[in-house]
């Protein structure tokens, strides 16, 4: 059942609405079933054919490709457009929804920012990033534990991307299985907060691997944990060596100008 | 849980190919998966047969091949077997290390009938 207004909507279908619809009722949202799995058998075989020639068809295909050919389509449509798209990753609850508040509404009026929300369920996150007034997408992937492709194109086509903007995909906050998923992002943002573990770069690998920027959020907490901001480092660069860091704490504001700066200088 | 996914894109793959190709039975499916694919293979195999079990694949072979991760030392142009990602050089300890093999995540083959 859907959990903001009650309709009946399967649990575990893909749901991509703004807040705005949503919550309006006016029941306009065409809750469209997410169509990953195009592969519904309905083939009519003849059969008319006796034989026995079993044969060996060489495939190497990458199990991928769907996804990465409509990220590609999607990075082309960013890149025309001038949108500087990012993906945010993280562990659930490292803080990526306060560093976006925090961003938004600090840079709105300098930048055009769109937005879109992934989590399994509620509209929560797109409403905080309403409350701005930044347009926002909710993606609720249901039983997903990812964004992948084909939604983030469906989400962009309900917003109206402005040009020369950025538009910020805050990923399902899991550290595995976003990681496969191209969703045709320019830059690709790990968050981890200091109350996590410092080997996390270790634990999570195809995560570390696949970021450009790790940011480490919460450092305001750094007095009253054991974490070693040299250790993360350290263990960021084993599995990525091109990893660049920085420090901030989104809620207390340390550190978010040298984010701003980065956002800035990246951006065209 | 992405393995459920990456089970249904593989059985697409092996639906498209197979009727691309005028084949009614499909006999064998040949993947190949790296160590660093972030796939777990256990989960794979459980989702595959899973998906497999209730349709016209129920009698299909299924074999995974496992490609081992290597590395390429940037510093030192010593190439490796990783066994994690995390894996510096063996021979310079350096960290600068290109990923050569073990991020694969393919449909190899297709055996039809």
């Amino acid at each position: 059942m859907c959990d903001t207004c009650g309709c009946t909507q399967p649990d575990d279908a893909v749901k991509i609405a703004s807040p705005r619809e949503h919550h309006e009722h006016d029941h306009a949202h065409s809750h469209e079933h997410h169509s990953h799995d195009h592969h519904h058998h309905d083939h009519e075989h003849s059969h008319s054919h006796e034989h026995s020639h079993s044969k060996t068809i060489s495939v190497e295909t990458d199990i991928l490709q769907n996804n990465n050919l409509l990220a590609e389509r999607n990075r082309g449509f960013f890149e025309a457009k001038n949108i500087f798209a990012i993906n945010l990753v993280s562990s659930p609850g490292s803080g990526k929804t306060t560093l976006l508040e925090k961003t938004l509404a600090a840079l709105k009026d300098e930048i055009n920012f769109t937005v879109i929300e992934g989590d399994q369920q509620t509209m929560n996150d797109a409403d905080r990033i309403d409350a701005l007034n930044i347009p926002v997408i909710q993606v609720n992937t249901g039983n997903g534990c990812h964004l992948d492709s084909d939604m983030i194109n469906k989400a962009v086509k309900k917003l109206e991307i402005k040009d020369n903007s950025i538009l910020m995909i805050e990923n399902v906050g899991n550290l595995v299985c976003p990681s496969l998923f191209d969703l045709g992002e320019a830059k690709r943002v790990v968050i981890i907060s200091v109350t996590e573990g410092d080997d996390k770069p270790l634990k999570y690998p195809n995560m570390f691997a696949s970021s450009d920027i790790c940011i480490i959020n919460k450092i305001d907490l750094l007095p009253y944990v054991e974490f070693s901001v040299e250790k993360v480092k350290e263990n960021g660069l084993k599995i990525n060596h091109h990893l660049e860091f920085i420090e901030l704490s989104a809620a207390k504001g340390e550190g978010m100008e040298l984010w701003f700066n980065w956002l800035k200088e990246n951006k065209n | 849980m992405h393995e459920l996914s990456i089970a249904q894109n593989i059985l697409s793959i092996v639906d498209n190919t197979a009727s691309q190709n005028n084949a009614s039975i499909v006999n064998s499916i040949e993947l190949e998966i790296g160590t660093f694919s972030g796939v777990e293979i256990d989960a794979l195999e459980f989702a595959l047969e899973t998906l497999m079990q209730n349709s016209k694949l129920r009698d299909t072979q299924l074999t995974i091949d496992i490609i081992q991760g290597k590395g390429l030392c940037n510093e030192c142009g010593n190439d490796f077997e990783m066994a994690s990602m995390y894996a510096g050089c063996g021979n310079c300890s350096s960290n600068s290390v290109s990923i050569l093999q073990g991020q694969e995540l393919r449909v190899k083959a297709i055996n039809v009938d």
